[in-house]
């Protein structure tokens, strides 16, 4: 018989936390009108992985190869190699134009034009396998959110993956577009928007030359519900940290659950990280 | 140094075209009943594939508002019926003030599904996302009132497996007290039934349906779609064990890997694959030659089922001869995200009822898959206290979760 009560109810004394170093970031921000054209540089990306492959790559996945090419070049210590390493990728609204395009298609064609390409790189794990055939990564390659709250299922997920499957280092990717695009029945884009990425390089926290210490511990006293999505996506909440630029201070973020992220900057990196920062506006009404 | 309490399944819901329950879908997989059909749902008569396994009609759980329910998006349905039916099966109908209750859901094409629904309803969001609600998960989230952290994972078919992977996870580190954690598709649509068939992933064998999806046969030409959800309660084996729960079985051991080889064809060298079965056991403290059963990813492609054998031979030696194999697909189809989910179902019953389900439709088997111990045609009974399940996905994802028998 199942009691109403709960026999063995942990205590945040017996909690345990998730901590990493970050070892090297960068980010992009590429115009819809560049999109095209970058979809002919497969020689100047990171595994060159053929302009036809990137002919039918989401453009959050040809953004986040831009930003992963300039983080290489920045790691003070480069890994020999990163096959062992994982790819977390929090997208939001993957291929949302493209699935609109390929609706009118099916509405006028039928099922036979329906191209073959929507599900393998539109998927919300196909950015994230991409980046992994891009490094040559064969740890764990996920994707995780999907709509304008995903960016803590990326810390934690990123976080958990480096203390559980003892691998070197995980490629943690934000991408999404600002604004959000909008495109007519025939697909032409009705506002110039920009497509982000910004990638992070998470190492265990053992790591050597780190940027910057993170921690996930369960915080009794801190929020349960997801603070309101932020609608600008993480590469601007970095950028505007950047602007600000307090490194010597250290910054908390609360990831729901009663699950706070504390951060600390090594002398080595003068800005912040970005995570959702605490927003005023009220909350969303229940679903 | 203190070992961390195991995980045990306290509770399971579920929704797929052999039921809605976990005895019905147990009922249904021992007697072979097949949850495959002609699609009429929309028209199909232009697909390549026209054959699914079907859900129909998700029930509303009790106390939920019926007008309310049935006006949600049916992956919302699926979601929602999967988590709260667990929580009942689990004893939590009534649950205590401030407990931590964490979710994490294997999702893989949600956006694309809701954008395809409201097409078709005559919307527009996949054109202007201006009023884009809230994903799947978090609106389950905040439904049930969960207090705990939430996530939503993908790694293709592989997802189900990833979520009780970090459900576990998060348990381990006190983060919740209890974790639901499972995952849901709902990929029969008009779109994705094209894509996939002109992909030339599915069966055309339209006119047959029951005898269409056959996992490891000579004559099998692909797999079929499938719908539905299976969402799991986690608990501290501890925990489960003082409140007197009915405990399925403990989340014993997970691996995990990419190809880094093709977006869509799995490495034909699986050496990816192997690792992720190895890494499984190895976190369940298990040799191969302990294994009673395994739940084989086996699609029924020409492609992935040789990789899979050839997988299954490396990790299991010499027991691969002794060790019993089947894919339950040939019944469910293809779940996508939520196969590893509805999986992970069909190896609590084999620990269960004590008897590994079948593959059907395997009348001749591949000579290149012919080294299994193939479990057709019946169900064969068996001491079944460790299971395997294999999940491999599009984009090289591969995956293995191990379960055993609660003691």
């Amino acid at each position: 018989m199942s009691t109403n009560s709960y026999p063995d109810q942990s205590r945040p004394m017996n909690c345990g936390s998730l901590e990493c170093t970050l070892t090297s970031y960068a980010t992009a921000r590429i115009l819809n009108d560049d999109i095209v054209p970058l979809r002919k540089q497969s020689d100047t990306l990171p595994g060159n992985l053929g302009n036809s492959v990137l002919r039918h790559s989401d453009e959050q996945t040809l953004t986040a190869l831009v930003a992963i090419k300039d983080a290489f070049a920045r790691f003070e210590s480069p890994p020999e190699h990163f096959q062992n390493w994982g790819v977390v990728f929090s997208s939001r609204y993957l291929g949302r134009t493209a699935f609109a395009q390929s609706l009118n298609k099916f509405a006028v064609d039928g099922p036979w034009n329906v191209s073959v390409q929507v599900v393998p790189n539109r998927s919300l794990h196909s950015p994230a396998s991409m980046l992994g055939l891009a490094m040559g990564c064969h740890g764990p390659c996920v994707g995780v959110g999907g709509g304008l709250d995903g960016e803590t299922d990326a810390w934690l997920t990123a976080t958990s993956l480096l203390d559980q499957h003892g691998i070197p280092g995980i490629w943690l990717v934000f991408s999404g577009w600002e604004p959000d695009e909008r495109i007519d029945t025939m697909g032409t884009p009705l506002i110039q928007a920009s497509c982000t990425a910004l990638v992070l390089a998470l190492q265990p926290a053992t790591a050597a030359n780190g940027l910057a210490q993170m921690k996930i511990v369960y915080d009794p006293a801190a929020p349960v519900a997801l603070e309101v999505p932020a609608t600008v996506t993480a590469m601007t909440l970095f950028e505007n940290f950047m602007a600000a630029g307090n490194p010597e201070q250290g910054m908390t973020a609360f990831l729901g659950g009663g699950l706070r992220a504390e951060m600390e900057w090594s002398a080595a990196f003068e800005q912040t990280i970005p995570l959702r920062t605490p927003i005023s506006t009220p909350q969303k009404k229940a679903a | 140094m203190k070992q961390p309490d195991s995980v045990s399944i306290t509770g399971v819901g579920l929704t797929s075209s052999l039921g809605h329950s976990y005895n019905e879908f147990a009922s249904n997989l021992l007697t072979r009943v097949s949850g495959i059909e002609r699609v009429s749902a929309f028209e199909v008569s232009d697909h390549p594939s026209q054959i699914a396994s079907l859900i129909g009609e998700i029930p509303c759980p009790a106390g939920f508002d019926e007008t309310e329910f049935r006006s949600r998006l049916r992956i919302e349905q699926c979601g929602i019926w999967c988590a709260e039916t667990a929580l009942r099966d689990a004893g939590w109908q009534q649950r205590p003030e401030g407990l931590r209750i964490g979710l994490v859901l294997g999702l893989g094409a949600e956006w694309m599904q809701s954008w395809e629904m409201d097409y078709r309803r005559g919307g527009r969001r996949a054109f202007d996302p201006t009023e884009e609600p809230a994903g799947l998960t978090t609106k389950v989230h905040r439904l049930m009132g969960l207090r705990g952290p939430q996530l939503t994972i993908s790694a293709a078919c592989a997802s189900g497996n990833w979520a009780l992977s970090q459900g576990r996870r998060w348990l381990e580190l006190g983060w919740v007290d209890i974790c639901l954690a499972g995952a849901c598709d709902i990929g029969v649509t008009p779109l994705s039934l094209a894509g996939f068939g002109n992909l030339r992933a599915l069966s055309r064998k339209n006119t047959t349906p029951h005898a269409a999806l056959r996992p490891f046969d000579r004559d099998r030409d692909g797999m079929v779609l499938g719908e539905g959800g299976a969402v799991f309660v986690l608990e501290r084996t501890s925990s489960a064990m003082k409140r007197g729960a009915r405990r399925y079985a403990s989340v014993a051991g997970f691996g995990a890997t990419s190809d880094a080889h093709h977006m869509v064809i799995p490495c034909p060298e699986p050496k990816q694959g192997i690792a992720a079965m190895r890494q499984a056991l190895a976190d369940a403290q298990v040799a191969a030659a302990e294994v009673d059963y395994i739940n084989a990813h086996a699609t029924g492609t020409p492609v992935g089922d040789v990789c899979e054998a050839k997988i299954l031979q490396a990790v299991l030696g010499d027991s691969i001869s002794s060790v019993p194999i089947s894919s339950t697909k040939s019944l469910t189809g293809h779940l996508l995200s939520a196969a590893a989910a509805i999986e992970a179902v069909a190896c609590l019953i084999a620990l269960e009822r004590q008897v590994a389900p079948p593959t059907v439709n395997l009348e001749d088997p591949d000579p290149e898959c012919a080294m299994l111990n193939h479990v057709w045609k019946e169900p064969r009974p068996g001491d079944i206290d460790v299971t395997v399940s294999n999940s491999f996905g599009f984009g090289g994802n591969n995956t293995c979760l191990v379960l055993k028998k609660a003691a």
